[in-house]
């Protein structure tokens, strides 16, 4: 398992000892027992955002206005409708889910501070809603909100700390379940390099768009506890101060941690409640914290004490994982694996590539190249997803998959490595090779296990990927491509920066491949290499193909010469 | 003749990418040298590690008219006289062609600006037509000569030319060329990194050819036309 989920849980059990001892302390103090149960309040907005900005790398400044969704839907129902908390607040709960879903749409089209400005928007605009709703009480908002009801129990005072605990609680051990499946390995992924992600098969748009609406539920959740536990809800309560709050506790807690964002949320309550008497100026306190973690504590509180921690036992770096050796398993393609058909692709007058065809055979290895710009890794593209081109179609296996997205074309079988190893950096050798093959959790691990075998990469299984020296870099990548198993495997410079040593290890293993079967398109500028292990060379020139042959014929054809070496004349 | 350029065993990188593996090469004052070489083989490395860009130097040494550049940083480089005409020209696009080449002299005293921009309009009529267009405006055989312009506004010693012409029509590549010869007859010295191989052996005085990060083939332009070694390098045949 991942050693930061590892340690999450970890921390998140002491922090349940300590939630459960404050209980049993502050239970005669009303004060101090209000006081736990606001953390409590805020706790899951908290973890959302962690989640969203930790593990999705997406930020959103406008959660308060989920959290107004989750308030006001339980305000509106049990005060106006006459519903019990028990079917408001769940109501609330979906509602801003699938809001949550639209905002993820929209986020879809940003990055950086355009996506933070629009989701901004988003809690600037749900707070004029709330304000301007007639039904909503204006200004004042609703008050008297009845106290849940759970039986003849009425869910109050002490019992409110208890009930929104374990609501807290449940709420951070179901995200940690769904960070330690599929979705996490996808989110982590995606966090890392949403372009490599995509093509090998995470449909990244999809699970953008599920982080957002976790992220709206989970807020809408603390929001519905807040009207119930309050008894009030007004536009002020939930405007942009608590969308930074929420902020505030991810960004000091450490974000991409539950249990960070449970630290913050604590930590932010405790501040507020003290910082009471200061009133003006909390606010310049909180400002300087941010800029201090920024600076000194980027992790937040809780990534950096586990990055310190981390650091003194060294031996956990590299933990060898038992080898399972394994033959390759590959689909017997039914029809051409590539077919190629009069494309083209234009970026304004450029014209990269120009009415490109061919067809690849099954099992056959053959050579992409030409002079930079000829538009080699442009095709690639094209082939794999990434930009329709402007004119022509692609098939894969029989399957036209012109302008489909990444991840539809990945999952067809295509493989692909990129010029510049994208690995996910973060991620180790084995969280990058098993989040590629597309399976449930036992079978992709081990599926991991047995391509990191065959590659020979077992003693870096469990090293990140940005430690990695350069040829590892690239047969990891290797490994992540074959991983998936596709039959047909696209592999753009491989051998860029090997040293010879490498270089034969890479010559070997790719003339495995496609003794296994699997078809292979290979862009590289090492021609020894090239006219080594190619059966079949297609060049490149300005976007054209001067040349369709063997490697030996190629490199007598005059007009190769040319475009590679340039006339005296 | 004493080079004014010396390298010897240099290695350099980007990260854990390890790009030039121990190159020697010397350029002299009035020599135009070519570094030649398929795609990869680290010819821009080359220049980006001598004009202390952004490579990542791992060891081997670079003097340059008697000061060690290992250590320098590029602003360094630039005042001793060691300039470099990037790949793509890198040209302040929506400033002035005027304002562009005063900024080429950032390194140089005031006084001296307005003479040096005289010269370099008298050696490029078409810039001075252009002085007061926005650069991203010029046509691309124009954006070459302004960064090659902007360049000589420093006064190099030795001016580096990154694939000077890529994109270009023959002509003006030509155009090009001879304007390089021209700057190494007056004295200054040129390294050219070029893909075009015969077109550059047939301007320069002698060349290198690289493969894979280290000197594969070197010698006088003359010789290196005729070597079929070259050819085999360029398209994988046996360099033997």
């Amino acid at each position: 398992m991942n050693a930061r989920l590892r340690d999450d849980a970890r921390i998140l059990a002491v922090f349940a000892a300590v939630v459960i001892a404050f209980g049993v302390l502050a239970q005669h103090d009303a004060g101090l027992s209000q006081a736990g149960t606001y953390v409590a309040i805020f706790a899951p907005a908290a973890i959302g955002l962690s989640i969203l900005l930790g593990n999705v790398n997406q930020i959103s400044v406008g959660q308060a206005g989920f959290f107004g969704i989750g308030a006001y839907s339980v305000g509106y129902l049990t005060v106006e409708r006459g519903w019990p908390f028990w079917t408001a607040a769940p109501l609330g709960v979906v509602l801003a889910a699938a809001i949550g879903v639209g905002l993820g749409f929209v986020a879809l089209r940003f990055r950086g501070h355009y996506l933070a400005m629009a989701t901004l928007a988003f809690g600037l605009i749900a707070a004029g809603v709330f304000h301007a709703a007639p039904f909503l009480g204006h200004a004042s908002g609703i008050t008297g909100i009845p106290y849940p009801q759970f039986g003849p129990l009425t869910i109050s005072g002490h019992a409110a700390y208890w009930f929104a605990w374990i609501v807290a609680f449940a709420i951070a051990l179901l995200s940690l379940a769904m960070l330690r499946g599929r979705p996490g390995r996808a989110f982590e992924a995606i966090r890392n390099d949403e372009l490599a992600a995509e093509t090998i098969g995470i449909p990244t748009r999809r699970y953008k768009i599920i982080a957002f609406a976790y992220a709206g539920a989970l807020a809408a959740a603390g929001g519905a506890t807040f009207a119930a536990f309050l008894g009030l809800v007004n536009p002020d309560a939930v405007g942009i101060a608590l969308s930074v709050d929420v902020l505030l506790m991810v960004v000091l807690g450490g974000s991409g941690l539950i249990s960070g964002a449970l630290f913050g949320a604590a930590l932010i309550g405790y501040l507020n409640v003290v910082g009471h008497q200061w009133d003006n100026w909390r606010e310049v306190g909180y400002g300087l914290l941010v800029v201090l973690c920024v600076i000194f504590a980027p992790g937040g509180v809780l990534g950096t004490l586990r990055r310190l921690a981390a650091r003194t036992p060294s031996a956990r770096a590299a933990a060898p994982l038992p080898a399972v050796g394994a033959a390759p398993r590959v689909r017997a393609p039914s029809a051409e694996p590539l077919a190629v058909r009069g494309v083209t692709k234009r970026f304004g007058g450029l014209v990269a590539v120009d009415e490109v065809s061919f067809a690849l055979q099954p099992g056959t290895l053959t050579a992409l190249i030409g002079p930079n710009g000829a538009g080699k890794t442009t095709l690639f593209n094209a082939i794999c997803g990434v930009g329709r081109p402007t004119a022509g179609r692609i098939a894969i296996g029989g399957i036209d998959v012109t302008g489909r997205q990444p991840h539809r074309v990945a999952a067809l079988g295509v493989g692909r490595t990129f010029q510049n190893a994208r690995l996910f950096g973060e991620m180790t050798v084995f969280e990058n090779v098993a989040a590629a093959a597309a399976a449930n959790r036992r079978v992709a691990d081990r599926r991991a296990r047995e391509v990191i075998a065959r590659l020979g990469l077992d003693h870096l299984a469990g090293v990140p990927a940005k430690d990695l020296a350069f040829g590892d870099r690239r047969r990891a990548e290797l490994a992540r491509a074959i991983a998936a198993e596709p039959w047909l495997l696209l592999v753009d410079e491989p051998a860029a920066g090997l040293n010879q040593p490498e270089r034969e290890r890479l010559n070997a293993d790719l003339l495995a491949l496609r003794d296994a079967g699997t078809t292979l398109l290979l862009i590289e500028h090492d021609m020894k290499l090239v006219m080594a292990i190619s059966q079949r060379v297609i060049v490149l020139e300005f976007g054209r193909v001067i040349a369709d042959a063997a490697p030996a014929e190629v490199q007598r054809d005059p007009r190769v010469v040319a475009a590679y070496l340039g006339t005296a004349t | 003749m004493s080079a004014l350029l010396e390298v010897r065993g240099l290695r350099a990188g980007y990260g854990a990418l390890e790009v030039l593996r121990g190159v020697d090469l010397d350029v002299a004052a009035g020599e135009l040298v070519a570094v030649l070489g398929p795609n990869g083989a680290g010819k821009s490395t080359l220049l980006r590690a001598i004009s202390r860009y952004d490579a990542t130097l791992r060891g081997g040494t670079i003097v340059f008219d008697g000061a060690d550049l290992t250590r320098a940083s590029t602003e360094r480089t630039v005042r001793l006289g060691c300039l470099q005409v990037p790949e793509g020209r890198q040209l302040f696009g929506r400033m002035s062609v005027e304002d562009n080449l005063r900024l080429g002299a950032f390194v140089r005293s005031r006084r001296t600006v307005e003479s040096e921009l005289g010269t370099v309009y008298e050696r490029f009529p078409v810039l001075a037509q252009r002085r007061a267009q926005a650069a991203y405006t010029l046509s691309g055989g124009e954006q070459q000569m302004l960064a090659i312009g902007r360049a000589l506004m420093a006064r190099p010693k030795l001016l580096m030319l990154d694939e000077p012409s890529t994109g270009l029509a023959p002509q003006i590549v030509e155009q090009i060329f001879a304007i390089a010869s021209e700057l190494a007859r007056g004295g200054t010295a040129l390294l050219i990194v070029e893909q075009n191989a015969y077109l550059t052996l047939r301007h320069a005085d002698r060349a290198y050819v690289l493969e894979n990060g280290a000197v594969a083939l070197a010698g006088t332009a003359a010789e290196l036309s005729r070597d079929e070694r070259v050819k085999a390098i360029y398209l994988g045949g046996s360099t033997v």
